[in-house]
């Protein structure tokens, strides 16, 4: 029997350990039985607990969106009453607002220029920040207008101007029509969000942003949205969307094969 | 397609997205919903203030949960009537549980008997899926105190009949320096 503190099993349960740590405790869990019973214990409580706070944890960030949509843009005394879903509603107010032809007059603390067109996005990892932002938007959300964001043609000028990429995917093949193109900024960064919709299929949504050396196709998720994100000819790319991430995955192979890039 | 230029409206957008995040950790440290509340009224006036001078030099999201942490034990350090009371268990069970013969009730008046900086600890590793260095970072203590503090959280819940012994410890009656806890 090999003697193994819980706080390392723990760590492991938990892949806080890296690559090398985590191969020898997994060599060692196939060669003991005692040590593998109580990994499995400690993976039944992290289920638990990952299952409730989880779950507690989308609850109210969908909470806090649903009541946002459900008290309007008119609520002239949400941000001072401290109203969290005021302040949600008005991060997606200011989001789409900024490309959908936003008229609506809401409250002062949020109040955007009209012709405003970018925003600032959460910082910290790129992948997971964008899934994070990607999460706050639905199918019915995503007003398209008569402007020039939802014209191609324009989002491909962008495109080439800001990251030299003059294609823009087309999932038309996979049912998803490009619906408008809307550019925001994430930690000083231009990032180009690319919006397609389908008749049934959930909304999704392709991030480009400059980088560096070429990563290849990496799997994330955050709540119910799971992203594929990759490096390419010096562009960053996030494909995100509420479906299964294997259908995702197809979707980022088919974005891929026309962008360029492995 | 121009870039907004007026920083308030980022700020407020940034902190917008961050709130039902703030909201969650509160509710956790708190274990109050009045308390989580205003602990959430405090954080988002103390970042509205801060948070210019920080963007771009830091992680949002983490900075934001330190602030958050660091008035929640500068209150604690403010007399008896600040001091945290039982948790409310009814914050440690998802809505969508509700109806699950009552597994998900029970686990959750196990969490609201951990003290504030275990469930916050929880919250972040197994709801925010943040590493032990992050927590530890927001806690301000060394990452070996937050695997201390899970180890002893795991031990309670694998054995809810051995608390006692396995470090249980209830809604702690005071704050030690530093909001440090194990």
């Amino acid at each position: 029997m090999i003697d193994l503190s819980e706080e390392l099993l723990m760590a492991y349960v938990d892949g806080q350990l890296d690559k090398p740590q985590a191969a020898v405790v997994g060599r060692l869990l196939r060669d003991d039985r005692d040590l593998a019973y109580r990994v499995s214990r400690l993976q039944q409580t992290q289920a638990q607990l990952l299952d409730t706070f989880g779950t507690l944890l989308r609850e109210n960030m969908s909470s806090a969106q649903r009541n946002a949509r459900a008290s309007g843009a008119g609520g002239g005394s949400m941000l001072t009453g401290g109203s969290i879903a005021g302040i949600a509603f008005g991060a997606l107010l200011l989001l789409l607002g900024a490309s959908a032809g936003f008229t609506g007059a809401y409250y002062s603390g949020l109040a955007a220029k009209p012709d405003a067109a970018g925003v600032q996005m959460p910082s910290s990892n790129w992948p997971e920040d964008i899934a994070e932002f990607h999460a706050f938007f639905t199918k019915d959300t995503i007003g398209v207008s008569a402007e020039s964001q939802s014209n191609p043609d324009m989002v491909k000028f962008q495109l080439a101007q800001l990251f030299k990429a003059a294609a823009l995917p087309d999932f038309s093949s996979e049912g998803l029509k490009f619906a408008r193109g809307q550019m925001l900024t994430h930690q000083r960064t231009k990032v180009m969000q690319l919006i397609y919709l389908g008749r049934n299929e959930p909304l999704v949504a392709l991030y480009v942003s400059a980088g560096g050396l070429d990563i290849p196709m990496t799997p994330g998720r955050f709540g119910d949205v799971k992203t594929v994100s990759w490096t390419a000819n010096e562009r960053r790319y996030v494909l995100a969307a509420d479906m299964p991430a294997q259908e995702l995955k197809a979707l980022a192979a088919v974005a891929q094969a026309q962008l360029g890039g492995k | 397609m121009g870039y907004i230029v007026d920083q308030k409206s980022q700020i407020n957008s940034e902190l917008g997205l961050m709130m039902p995040r703030l909201k969650s950790f509160a509710a956790a440290l708190t274990g109050s919903e009045a308390k989580a509340q205003m602990l959430l009224k405090s954080t988002r006036n103390h970042i509205l203030a801060r948070m210019a001078k920080e963007r771009g030099h830091t992680a949002m999201t983490l900075w934001a949960f330190t602030q958050m942490y660091k008035i929640w034990v500068s209150r604690m350090k403010g007399g008896p009537s600040d001091q945290p009371e039982p948790a409310d268990p009814r914050l440690f069970q998802p809505r969508s549980r509700m109806n699950d013969g009552g597994a998900s009730a029970r686990f959750a008046m196990q969490l609201a008997q951990f003290a504030p900086q275990q469930r916050a600890t929880l919250h972040l590793v197994y709801g925010e899926r943040l590493s032990y260095d992050e927590v530890a970072e927001i806690f301000g203590v060394p990452v070996a105190a937050i695997i201390t503090r899970l180890s002893k959280c795991h031990a309670v819940l694998a054995q809810p009949d051995e608390r006692e012994r396995s470090g249980f410890s209830p809604a702690a009656p005071s704050v030690p320096a530093h909001g440090r806890a194990a």
